[in-house]
C-alpha cells in the first residue's frame, strides 16, 4: 500500500533516530545520519515507495550510510559543512548522566562498525538473522560471525572488569 | 531464532582460555539493557523533520539548477531549447538563477507524450510545409526510458475539418495561408489533433522543427554520430551514407533524414533513421561533457528562430527539464510498424493494421508500453 513520505516521516523518524543513536552511539552523529539518510528518501521518494519494504529500505539506507563512514562520504559532507544546523540543538545531559555506569555502551563504541551493526539489530531491533543479513548486505553466515566475533570481544571485556 | 544463535556461545571458553566469564546470557541481557537506557539519548524528530525539509527543497533546487545548465536540451535537443533560452537567458553558469520550484504537488508522476515534428519544404518554397517525420515521444510515469513511435508520413487518416488525407498534408492544411508565410503554429496544432484524434492519446508538448533547424542544431552541438545497419545513397546528392557509425554535420544530416526513394522500406526506413538521429541527437546535448552552457544554448536558440516552434502546454520549464534529464541517462526504445510492401501507385495512401496499431496506442494511453514492447520485440527498430 503506497504512503506518502509525510506518512512515513510522521511514523519512522523517531525510531529511527533510536536505531541511528545504537549505531553511532552519539545523538549529534544520529541527527546528521538520520537527516542525510531522509533527505535522500525525500528526494527519491517513489523509489522508496516503491520496495517491498519500505521501513526496511530506508533502514539499509541508513545502515549503508553509517557503514559507509570510513570512505567518507557523509561524515565529510555532514561534519565538515559550513553551516551547523542552530535550530537543532540536542539535549546530551542524558548522556552524561549514565556515562558511568555504561561501560558496556563505551565497549560497543570500539567495535568494527558493521559488528555494532549486527549487535544492534539483533539486541535493539529484535530482527532475525535473514533481515539482519539483508540489511547489512551480507550472507547469514557473515551475519552470525560478525556477532559472535562482537561477543565474544565484549565477553574478554567482562572478564577484565 | 535468536535463541538458537545464543547456544552458539554456551559455554564457548574467553580469550585466555578460562571459562571463567559471565554466563553469555548476561552479556546479551547486557546489552539489550544499555540499548534500552540509550533511547532517551534520541533527539527530537519535530525539529529534525523540518530540516529534512529545508535541505531537500535547497537540494532540490540546486539539483534543477544543473538540470538546467546540463541537460535541459534533452527532448531531442528540441523540445527543450527556445524555453531554455528564456529561463536562463545570458548568466553566465555559475550565477543561473534557480527557476521557480514546481506548484504541483510532488505526487506520482504522470506518463508525458510529445510530438515532433520535422517539416519539409523549409526553405521558403512556395507550396508550404508538410510534416514529413512524425514522432511520439512516450515519457512513462516510472521514467525509466524514452519510447520513440513514429507514425508514417503517408498514412491515410481523418483530418478534423478536413476530411480524409494524408497525414503529412494535415500540416500543410492547418498552415497554409494564402498570400502570406505559412502558420507553422497552426500547422502543428492541427497534426497534433490530427494525431490525437487518430491515436486517442493527448500530448503534453508538441515540437516542430523544420530541415533548416534540424541542419542548424546539429551544426550547433558539433555534429551528431549515428550508427546506420546498412549503406544510404542520397537520391538528392551524391553522398553515400556507409553502414555503420559516423559523425554528421548538419548538410550530412539533413541529407541522410530526407532520404527515402532508395531504402528498401521507403519512409519506414526513412522513420527508422529519424529515430537513430534524434536518439544520438539526445545523447550529444545531454553528455555533460559537452558543456553545452547557457551561453551556448541562447546562442543556438538565436540562430533557430523560426525554425523550431514549441508548444508546451502548461508545463514549466523545470518540469519538462527534470523528466528529461531523467530519462535521457537511459537508452531510448524505437518502435516502428510492420512493413506491407506497397503494390498501389505513387501517392497511394497507407493504412495500419487495426489490431496492431489499437494495441500499440492502448499501451500508450495506458503507460504499458514496456509490456508491449516485450510482446512485440519484432516492433523494436533499436
Amino acid at each position: 500500500m503506497p504512503v506518502t513520505y509525510e506518512e512515513f516521516a510522521d511514523s519512522r523518524l523517531t525510531a529511527l533516530l533510536r536505531y541511528a543513536v545504537m549505531l553511532t552511539g552519539d545523538p549529534h552523529l544520529a541527527q546528521d545520519l538520520v537527516q542525510e539518510t531522509m533527505v535522500r528518501v525525500q528526494l527519491n521518494w517513489r523509489r522508496v515507495d516503491r520496495a517491498d519494504a519500505p521501513e526496511r529500505y530506508v533502514r539499509r539506507m541508513l545502515t549503508n550510510q553509517y557503514l559507509d563512514w570510513q570512505r567518507g562520504s557523509w561524515v565529510r559532507r555532514v561534519l565538515l559543512r559550513a553551516e551547523p544546523d542552530e535550530a537543532l540543538a540536542v539535549r546530551v545531559d542524558h548522556a552524561e548522566a549514565t556515562a558511568d555506569r555504561d561501560q558496556v555502551w563505551s565497549w560497543l563504541s570500539r567495535l568494527p562498525r558493521r559488528q555494532r551493526a549486527a549487535l544492534v539489530l539483533r539486541y535493539y531491533e529484535d530482527l532475525p538473522d535473514a533481515e539482519i543479513a539483508e540489511v547489512l548486505g551480507c550472507a547469514v553466515g557473515t551475519v552470525r560471525s560478525a556477532i559472535s566475533r562482537a561477543l565474544a570481544t565484549l565477553r574478554a571485556e567482562f572478564v577484565e572488569v | 531464532m535468536s535463541d538458537d544463535d545464543i547456544r552458539v556461545f554456551d559455554g564457548s571458553p574467553g580469550p585466555d582460555g578460562s571459562a571463567g566469564g559471565p554466563d553469555p546470557r548476561t552479556v546479551e541481557d547486557e546489552l539489550r539493557a544499555a540499548f534500552a537506557r540509550h533511547e532517551s539519548l534520541a533527539p527530537e524528530a519535530g525539529p529534525l523533520r523540518a530540516a529534512i525539509d529545508r535541505r531537500a527543497v535547497g537540494r532540490r533546487r540546486r539539483r534543477r539548477v544543473a538540470q538546467v545548465a546540463g541537460a535541459a536540451l534533452a527532448m531531442l535537443g528540441v523540445l527543450a531549447l527556445p524555453t531554455l533560452g528564456r529561463t536562463v537567458g545570458m548568466s553566465p553558469v555559475s550565477e543561473v538563477p534557480a527557476p521557480p520550484l514546481a506548484t504541483r504537488p510532488t505526487g506520482p508522476a504522470e506518463p508525458l507524450n510529445f510530438l515532433v515534428l520535422g517539416l519539409d519544404g523549409g526553405d521558403g518554397r512556395s507550396n508550404g510545409h508538410r510534416a514529413d517525420t512524425v514522432l511520439m515521444v512516450h515519457v512513462p510515469a516510472d521514467r525509466s526510458r524514452l519510447y520513440l513511435v513514429s507514425i508514417p508520413r503517408d498514412l491515410g487518416v481523418e483530418v478534423p475539418e478536413h476530411g480524409f488525407g494524408k497525414l503529412s498534408a494535415a500540416f500543410y492544411l492547418g498552415s497554409h495561408r494564402p498570400g502570406s508565410r505559412p502558420d507553422l503554429a497552426a500547422g502543428a496544432a492541427l497534426t497534433e489533433r490530427t494525431v490525437t484524434a487518430l491515436t486517442g492519446i493527448r500530448f503534453d508538448a508538441t515540437a516542430t522543427l523544420t530541415y533548416a533547424g534540424l541542419r542548424q542544431l546539429t551544426d550547433a552541438v558539433g555534429g551528431v554520430r549515428v550508427c546506420l545497419p546498412q549503406q544510404v545513397r542520397s537520391y538528392h546528392t551524391a553522398r553515400v551514407f556507409p553502414a555503420g557509425c559516423q559523425q554528421l554535420d548538419g548538410a550530412a544530416a539533413q541529407d541522410l533524414l530526407r532520404q527515402r526513394y532508395r531504402l528498401d522500406q521507403g519512409a519506414h526506413d526513412r522513420d527508422r533513421n529519424g529515430q537513430r538521429f534524434a536518439e544520438a541527437l539526445l545523447h550529444e546535448v545531454t553528455d555533460p561533457a559537452n558543456g553545452l552552457n547557457p551561453v551556448r544554448v541562447a546562442e543556438i536558440v538565436r540562430v533557430l528562430g523560426r525554425n523550431l516552434t514549441l508548444d508546451l502546454d502548461g508545463m514549466t520549464p523545470p518540469e519538462l527539464f527534470g523528466t528529461l534529464r531523467t530519462v535521457a541517462a537511459a537508452d531510448a526504445v524505437g518502435i516502428g510498424w510492420t512493413y506491407h510492401p506497397d503494390r498501389g501507385p505513387v501517392g497511394q495512401v497507407e493504412s495500419l493494421d487495426p489490431a496492431q496499431s489499437r494495441s500499440l496506442f492502448d499501451a500508450l494511453q495506458r503507460d504499458t508500453l514496456a509490456e508491449w514492447v516485450d510482446k512485440h520485440p519484432d516492433r523494436v527498430t533499436r
